[in-house]
């Protein structure tokens, strides 16, 4: 390129030999021969013209997106739970960004994520439109044909409604007739629909109205549950089922010609945040096809869970609903009542108003629980008051405390644990919690819990001792997010522990090392005798197989991380954080090895002493 | 369990299971052990769900797993075994009922010892790569009770037996048969496979191979066809009912195997009943069933095919060599179209239309028809009276309907060229005896003509169509010009007022015949020679050469008091005009004097002569046929009702053997340039080729007109070598070059 400078700086002469473009070329320019080595045909090569970089561990996801950091990204989305839908103040979302910069990788990592890339919504479309290589786009079809996942919580409703099964795959043979655990039905259109009274009252203040009125069931409760017939005209069957869907699983899906149907419905069940939505999206479609694509008409119109307000999402309702079976909790109340339970959990003489459909969905004990306790013939509490018509039916749970069931009743209902008693911040009481989470089979409370404790340390940055004792525990409930905290966190005491520093370099080091108390390192010896073989040579030997070191561990994050044991996850910690690269980096893992086995050794010596 | 701290900073992690109590996996296993044993024995009233879970659950938390899911199998199969012994207790029929109510227990309680050990599941059984709690339940069933000694066979032979009762006429229970078929379903596909189907298939080709035989024997082929279709469909129905549909293929394969397949040879060609009378009497409903289920089976089709393809020959062949029927053409042809019809009728209602019968039945067809020589001129005859005689009383899209079916037997035929002389000398007869009743008619069927086979076939037909028409505008010419003369002249030197009326013929177009030397009388020559001028003036370099055996006159005659108006031929009219001088003549004299070809006099006077009713002259002696020493001499008795009276010329529409042989004759003739034609059109475009292949490219594009011999084109070929078009190349004899 200098030469062409040279040129232009010179005499304004044109070069002799007018065809000869050489000179535009710089000899050395790598990326030119590296292109030109590259295939020819840029539909096969998926990383023709792209070149990823990364990124600090500072860049949000979009910049990660922007330049191709895949580490950064599945690190974002994984740890730090970012939503892959998120828009940026542009509106764009990740996968935009990915699409039009061509990083296929992050495109690929970021659909398998639940990106949206329906070519129907505003999103989809832009990224189709956006895509650099025909590659991309085809990667983006292939996604769009399945829906994005749901949202653990609407999953396990959907399995609640066998309308789902029906809209999705119309005409299959097996089917179930009815929901499990319904308690009403509407009936249209000669079709009977059976569902949740509990789901719709906590969705609509519509139907929680009528249901405590007129919908009511009539006398006792018989043979089964209260249907009732819509027959009105302008009632479209299909906008129905496709409003009762939404409500259980927040994803609407519908046919473009159906959409004024159903926001008439959306309006009459009073469900404003919906109606907004829609509204929102409707505008939206109509400018932005309006101005790109005459020809094209959007065939289908999907709503996403995240385009309604917080506080009118599934998981917010439904909070709101075992909020107020808290309130006739506090107040004893033990009938039917207006929020619709019709079960009561008993445990440590507290009594958790329930609802079946809702406990039986997100937990398969809990449906084989209220299965069995039916046929096993649990006997009703004798001490319900008749005169206030008959109590609801009374489970006695005998494994866990009150204060558990009632945190685990609060994620059942909300996916969430926001306000986690002081209790369960210790290792004792976050045992009673994982451990309640693996009896139960909800398993992806485990990680929730964790994230509740390590906001907590966040702000009170524990002792030494409570969070050894806490490793263990997240160890043995095999709870990663924990683990690798306290892990961490132990790196980063262990140069004070032991007294010495690593063998940086010395330029590096600037304060001088502050020494850890006696009785933290007391602590820390303890530690390691516990958690090191006594009899093998190497502690770092794994083959007794303690706690978390059993392979694939449930409900820890996405995909399934491979743990060793504590030391020799200990040793990676230490080595990530404070290892550096090549030779330095074996040199300190050396160093490690070596006052680890130190204190082992010393801890033994005590205990046989001791 | 809980982390335990004791004092001195000692951190205990959780208890090794080993430390624990050894003996509290035995005792959890005990109060589970006999939980289980009160469910099987459906006693579950009394227990708490939540305590067996909760039992389970520490068993497999506390590393015992092991030891719940080994006595969780040993429970299992002593109990399933207890059971088996029941069962194999049973008696007769209460076997199956004992079987499928254990079965439905069985389910029961093992559903309940899932939900107890739900954690189990999840956690040990996926680590450990076990099999789950209801696919054990199943695996544990399937060998301890179906697959014992006693029950295996007992069962399949009840279940076999139930459905052989039920194919003889019997009802059994279906509900049982349903719910044990099920039960083998879900223990697994290789399950109901192998202990079920497989014998299963192997007793229903037993039963159908023995059923085939008896139906073989007693009933006629409509009728076994009809029992065919209800047993397949009553297979159908059972194993909708109550076997996995997986079956349903499988079975209806078994069964069109022994019932169809195997019998198919015997069916087709049964006495009396078979593919052959079927198509002999027409019968729809049958031929109809009998392709329904051939179709199903492969190769019957074929069978059928061929079959029917044979039939429709011999049918053919037989007709053809029929001597009676080729005695009269029209009729012949008649028959054709309608076996054609018939055939297509069947093929249309019976067959579904399949294509692959209607090109069988066109190969047949087309093989028979050409099988005689005779068949264009046939043909040809049958559209010749078509268009003569049959125009007058129908209608014309009926007409027009005869003729495309007709079109449709002229797509068999393979010697097309002999055909267009025969047309062409028949046309030629139309036109010209002024025959042809309907222009229109004779025009649609030369545009089927011309899509059939191409503007050459039928450019000469064209023409002979316009001289006609040419010939009626310059008569009316030369009449207009003739009265303008008659007029201006004074008076005309003609006192016989001869009206005449010229066809000029193309002689390219028009079958040559050569010209027939006939003395014309005086008159005649006068108006002849008057014509020609007039002709000549107007078109300039033609020849003009009389055709005197193809025209016909009107002639006044008086037979005493009585005039007659006699219509006749040429040939007739000179014959009879002799008689104005004399009243008697030998034949001798006849001939010298009018010049007219033997035959043609011959067959002249017998018309005059010998017919009855129109005999215009007297012949002694009184014989049908003419000697050299006949006399003729003019009947004054002759006596007819009408005023007009015809007297046609005996000839035979037919032509008679020498005839046949010169027409032949002709054709070969016309072949050998033609041949010649395409072999230097090919071997232009070719270059170089050898000797099989031009004998084939030939062949290909003569197939239109006719079927070449190879020993002809051989003759062509060396004749074109001869004639320096072609020459052999000096290296290979078979290959012959063009020479440019």
């Amino acid at each position: 390129m200098e030469d062409a400078g040279d040129r232009n700086q010179g005499a304004a002469q044109p070069p002799a030999d007018l065809e000869d473009i050489s000179w535009m070329f710089d000899e050395d320019d790598a990326f030119l021969e590296e292109a030109l080595a590259a295939p020819e045909d840029e539909d096969l090569d998926p990383y023709y013209f792209v070149r990823a970089q990364k990124t600090g561990n500072r860049s949000d996801v979009y910049h990660a997106a922007r330049v191709g950091d895949v580490e950064r990204i599945k690190h974002l989305v994984e740890e730090e739970g970012v939503d892959v839908n998120q828009r940026d103040r542009w509106d764009s979302v990740p996968l935009y960004y990915s699409c039009l910069a061509g990083h296929s990788d992050v495109v690929e990592y970021l659909l398998e994520a639940g990106a949206v890339c329906n070519e129907y919504t505003f999103d989809g479309d832009r990224c189709h439109y956006a895509a650099l290589t025909p590659f991309i786009r085809s990667l983006l079809r292939q996604y769009e044909q399945r829906p994005p996942p749901l949202a653990p919580l609407a999953a396990d409703l959907r399995t609640l409604l066998p309308l789902c099964d029906d809209l999705e795959a119309p005409g299959s043979t097996s089917r179930r007739e009815e929901a499990p655990w319904c308690d009403f039905a509407f009936v249209v259109a000669g079709e009977r629909i059976t569902l949740h009274q509990a789901i719709l009252a906590a969705r609509s203040p519509f139907f929680c109205r009528m249901l405590l009125s007129d919908w009511r069931p009539e006398g006792s409760e018989g043979s089964g549950y209260r249907e009732v017939q819509l027959r009105s005209a302008e009632l479209l069957p299909a906008a129905l089922k496709a409003i009762l869907v939404f409500l259980y699983t927040e994803r609407l899906d519908i046919a473009i010609e159906d959409v004024d149907a159903v926001l008439r419905i959306a309006k009459k069940c009073k469900l404003r945040a919906v109606v907004r939505a829609i509204k929102e999206e409707q505008g939206t479609l109509k400018y932005y096809f309006k101005s790109t694509r005459r020809d094209e008409a959007p065939r289908r119109f999907v709503l996403q869970p995240g385009a309604v307000s917080e506080e009118s999402r599934l998981a917010a309702q439904l909070g709101q609903l075992r909020a107020l079976s808290v309130e006739l909790e506090a107040a004893q109340y033990l009938q039917p009542a207006r929020d619709f339970a019709d079960v009561l959990l008993r445990s440590d003489d507290k009594v958790f108003r329930c609802h079946r459909c809702i406990l039986s969905a997100r937990s398969d004990y809990f449906s084989a629980l209220l299965t069995r306790s039916e046929s096993l013939q649990i006997p009703e509490e004798p001490g319900g008051d008749s005169q206030l018509g008959e109590a609801l039916p009374v489970v006695p749970v005998m494994d866990v405390s009150a204060a558990v069931l009632a945190t685990v009743l609060d994620y059942v209902y909300s996916d969430a644990l926001e306000i986690l008693a002081a209790s369960f911040f210790t290792e004792q009481g976050a045992e009673q919690l994982f451990d309640a989470a693996d009896r139960y089979l909800i398993f992806p409370m485990k990680r929730k819990v964790a994230e509740a404790i390590v906001a907590e340390w966040e702000a009170y940055a524990p002792r030494l001792e409570p969070m050894c004792r806490m490793l263990l525990v997240a160890d043995r409930y095999g709870v990663t997010l924990l683990r690798d905290r306290c892990l961490h966190a132990l790196a980063a005491r262990f140069e004070a522990l032991v007294g010495e520093r690593a063998p940086r370099h010395e330029r590096e080091v600037s304060e001088k090392l502050k020494r850890a108390p006696r009785r933290e390192r007391e602590v820390f010896e303890a530690f390691v005798a516990a958690v090191a073989p006594r009899d093998a040579e190497d502690i770092f030997d794994g083959s007794h197989v303690l706690g978390a070191s059993r392979g694939d561990i449930v409900g820890s994050g996405i995909g399934g991380l491979g743990i060793g044991t504590i030391l020799q996850d200990l040793h990676e910690a230490f080595l990530e954080d404070y290892g550096g690269v090549g030779e330095k980096r074996d040199h300190i893992g050396d160093w490690f090895d070596a006052r680890l086995q130190e204190i082992a050794t010393c801890a033994f010596e005590r205990d046989i002493e001791g | 369990m809980s982390s335990g701290k004791k004092k001195g900073f000692k951190i205990e992690p959780f208890k090794h299971p080993v430390k624990m109590d050894p003996s509290y996996g035995e005792k959890t296993w005990k109060v589970l052990e006999d939980a289980i044993h009160e469910i099987n024995n459906h006693n579950a009233s009394g227990l708490s769900f939540e305590e067996l879970y909760r039992n389970a659950y520490n068993m497999v938390i506390n590393k015992f797993g092991d030891r719940l899911y080994n006595g969780l199998v040993e429970t299992e199969t002593a109990h399933l075994r207890q059971i088996a012994a029941k069962v194999e207790a049973a008696q007769g029929e209460g076997f199956l009922k004992e079987l499928k109510l254990r079965w439905e227990h069985h389910n029961k309680s093992m559903q309940m010892v899932r939900d107890i050990l739900m954690y189990m599941d999840r956690i040990y059984v996926k680590h450990q790569n076990k099999a789950p709690v209801t696919q054990l339940g199943l695996d544990l069933w399937r060998d301890c009770v179906v697959r014992r000694r006693g029950i295996r066979d007992r069962m399949l032979g009840m279940l076999l037996d139930l459905i052989h009762r039920e194919r003889t006429g019997d009802i059994v229970d279906r509900a049982l048969l349903r719910a044990i078929t099920t039960m083998l379903m879900d223990l697994g596909p290789s399950v109901y496979s192998e202990d079920f189907e497989q014998h299963f298939l192997l007793k229903t080709a037993e039963f159908y191979q023995v059923e085939a035989q008896e139906y073989l024997g007693s009933s006629t082929c409509s009728d076994y066809l009809r029992k065919a279709e209800r047993r397949l469909a009553e297979e159908t129905e059972r194993t909708i009912n109550y076997l996995d549909p997986s079956s349903e293929p499988k079975v209806t394969r078994v069964v069109e195997d022994e019932l169809v397949k195997k019998q198919m040879r015997a069916l087709v060609e049964m006495e009396e009943s078979g593919l052959v009378p079927m198509l002999q009497q027409d019968k729809y409903e049958d031929l109809g069933r009998m392709y329904t289920l051939f179709r199903r089976v492969e190769g019957a089709l074929d069978l059928m095919r061929s079959v029917l393809g044979d039939h429709v020959k011999e049918t053919g062949r037989r007709l053809i060599n029929d001597p009676e029927r080729t005695k009269d053409p029209v009729d012949f042809v008649h028959k054709l179209l309608e076996e054609k019809d018939k055939y297509d009728r069947i093929i249309g209602a019976a067959f579904n239309s399949d294509k692959s019968f209607h090109n069988v039945l066109n190969t047949a067809f087309e093989h028979f028809l050409n099988l005689s020589p005779r068949a264009p001129e046939y043909i040809s005859l049958f559209m010749d009276d078509q268009l003569r005689k049959a125009l007058k009383g129908s209608n014309e899209d009926d007409v027009d309907a005869t003729l495309d079916r007709v079109m449709m037997l002229f797509r068999y035929l393979q010697e097309k060229d002999v055909f267009e002389k025969y047309y062409k000398q028949h046309l030629a007869k139309r036109l010209l005896s002024g025959r042809a009743v309907s222009d229109e008619a004779e025009r649609s069927l030369l545009v089927k003509l011309k899509t059939e086979c191409g503007y050459q076939f039928t450019s000469k037909l064209e023409s002979m169509f316009t001289d006609i028409k040419t010939s009626r505008d310059t008569m009316q010419d030369y009449k207009s010009i003739r009265r303008a003369a008659a007029t201006s002249a004074a008076s005309s030197a003609d006192d016989t007022d001869i009206d005449l009326f010229v066809q000029v013929l193309t002689t390219g177009s028009w079958p040559t015949q050569t010209a027939a030397k006939c003395n014309l009388p005086r008159e005649l020559e006068r108006c002849c020679e008057e014509f020609k001028a007039f002709y000549l003036a107007s078109h300039s370099g033609r020849k003009l050469s009389w055709q005197t055996n193809m025209g016909h006159a009107d002639m006044k005659a008086s037979f005493g008091e009585k005039r007659h108006e006699l219509n006749v031929s040429t040939y007739q009219m000179v014959i009879l005009l002799l008689f104005n001088e004399a009243d008697s003549l030998s034949y001798r004299d006849i001939l010298s004097a009018t010049g007219i070809p033997p035959a043609d006099l011959k067959r002249s006077l017998q018309s005059l002569a010998c017919v009855k009713g129109k005999n215009v002259l007297r012949k002694e002696p009184m014989s049908k046929d003419i000697g050299e020493s006949d006399v003729f001499i003019y009947n004054a008795g002759f006596h007819s009702k009408f005023y007009k009276v015809k007297i046609g010329t005996v000839s035979a529409q037919k032509e008679t053997e020498p005839e046949k042989q010169e027409t032949r004759q002709k054709v070969e003739e016309d072949r050998k340039p033609q041949i010649e034609a395409a072999v230097v059109r090919i071997m232009k475009a070719r270059r170089v080729l050898d000797h099989n292949s031009i004998v084939a490219e030939v062949t290909r594009q003569l197939s239109a007109r006719f079927l070449p011999n190879p020993t002809v084109i051989k003759k062509r070929i060396e004749s074109l070598i001869e004639r320096e078009f072609l020459e052999r190349d000096p290296n290979d004899r078979k290959l012959y070059r063009y020479l440019a």
